[in-house]
């Protein structure tokens, strides 16, 4: 979608320079909240104020949450059928690969010691500990302000010797 | 039902859904499924294919529509408002805050401490929805061939999809 998004909003309609457009996609990146939306509500804000914001949020919430309602409304009593029973069964097995290569797309420019060996720790402390998901986001946060500040140091201690 | 509850649990995940829509679902499976039974795993799964097959960002999906399972319309508009309130605030102030404040080490390293996490979490999801979703060899096949033409095609994942589906009605 990031192409999509560099297109539309520095190519096709001058709003934003394709340097602020990679800004915003940073924010919007390592901030919470679904990378769409906040881009487009930063977009939104650069442009036109808050007025812009609230433009572009509704913007890009608004054709999803229809399209999910009717389908909750309209397509949801029939889930039942044996053939949408088994399209179900063929996409799920499908949905487990698109987040096994969710996980390696957010990897690839990062790979590591400090990446692999913290992937392991937290996902084993989630799976055989059955750690809660809010404590592992605090947890690896916290251990990056640690990681951080000593890797630093012993980079420094190294290059005086 | 109550649906202040609704929204604040919904609230509660936006604000802290780093890392993208898979990175959230286990924290949308504890509150939804462990802690108040509104969903059993297989609805979620059921769930997560329709989002899967449908555009738009996979947390504002999901919202919708465990809002509308859970409280009809004004739930699913009650959960979408949720999840994003946070991080709609969070980007107007970070909007008039400077750029360079992104680039300061401290960010920098709390960036780096949460990739390992977010990468965690999003495994933790395939994990899960995978002890329901790989249940005997046809979804697994489906799996395995899926991954190895993710990782060496750049076909849209749509087509995926619909190609899978069509797999499942025709060996599932």
């Amino acid at each position: 979608m990031i192409p999509l998004i560099q297109h539309e909003i520095s190519t096709a309609s001058n709003l934003l320079t394709h340097d602020e457009v990679s800004d915003v996609l940073l924010i919007a990146q390592s901030a919470p909240g679904p990378i769409a939306v906040n881009t487009a509500v930063m977009v939104g804000y650069k442009a036109l104020g808050t007025r812009g914001a609230l433009a572009t949020g509704l913007g890009v919430i608004l054709p999803s949450f229809l399209v999910i309602l009717s389908i909750a409304l309209w397509f949801m009593p029939y889930t039942d059928l044996p053939q949408v029973v088994s399209a179900f069964r063929g996409i799920l097995g499908l949905v487990v690969s698109l987040i096994v290569f969710a996980a390696w797309k957010v990897s690839l420019h990062h790979i590591n010691w400090f990446l692999v060996l913290g992937t392991l720790a937290w996902l084993s402390l989630m799976i055989f500990v059955q750690v809660n998901p809010y404590l592992i986001v605090l947890l690896s946060g916290a251990s990056g302000l640690l990681y951080g500040p000593l890797s630093r140091r012993a980079r420094r201690g190294e290059s005086k010797e | 039902m109550n649906l202040l509850t609704l929204f604040l649990t919904f609230l509660q995940i936006g604000a802290f859904s780093f890392g993208g829509g898979y990175a959230s679902l286990p924290l949308i499976e504890l509150e939804i499924i462990t802690k108040r039974n509104w969903l059993t795993h297989e609805t979620f799964a059921e769930l997560l294919a329709i989002v899967e097959m449908t555009p738009g960002p996979i947390a504002v999906n999901t919202a919708t529509f465990i809002g509308f399972k859970v409280g009809g319309v004004g739930g699913a508009a009650l959960a979408t408002l949720g999840v994003v309130t946070v991080p709609v605030i969070l980007m107007l102030i970070l909007a008039t805050i400077a750029f360079r404040f992104l680039k300061t080490p401290l960010v920098q390293d709390l960036m780096n401490g949460l990739r390992p996490g977010i990468v965690a979490l999003i495994l933790y999801s395939a994990f899960s929805i995978g002890k329901v979703a790989l249940t005997g060899w046809g979804p697994v096949i489906i799996s395995l061939v899926g991954l190895a033409i993710l990782a060496r095609t750049k076909l849209h994942p749509a087509w995926l999809l619909v190609a899978a589906a069509f797999g499942g009605i025709l060996f599932l």
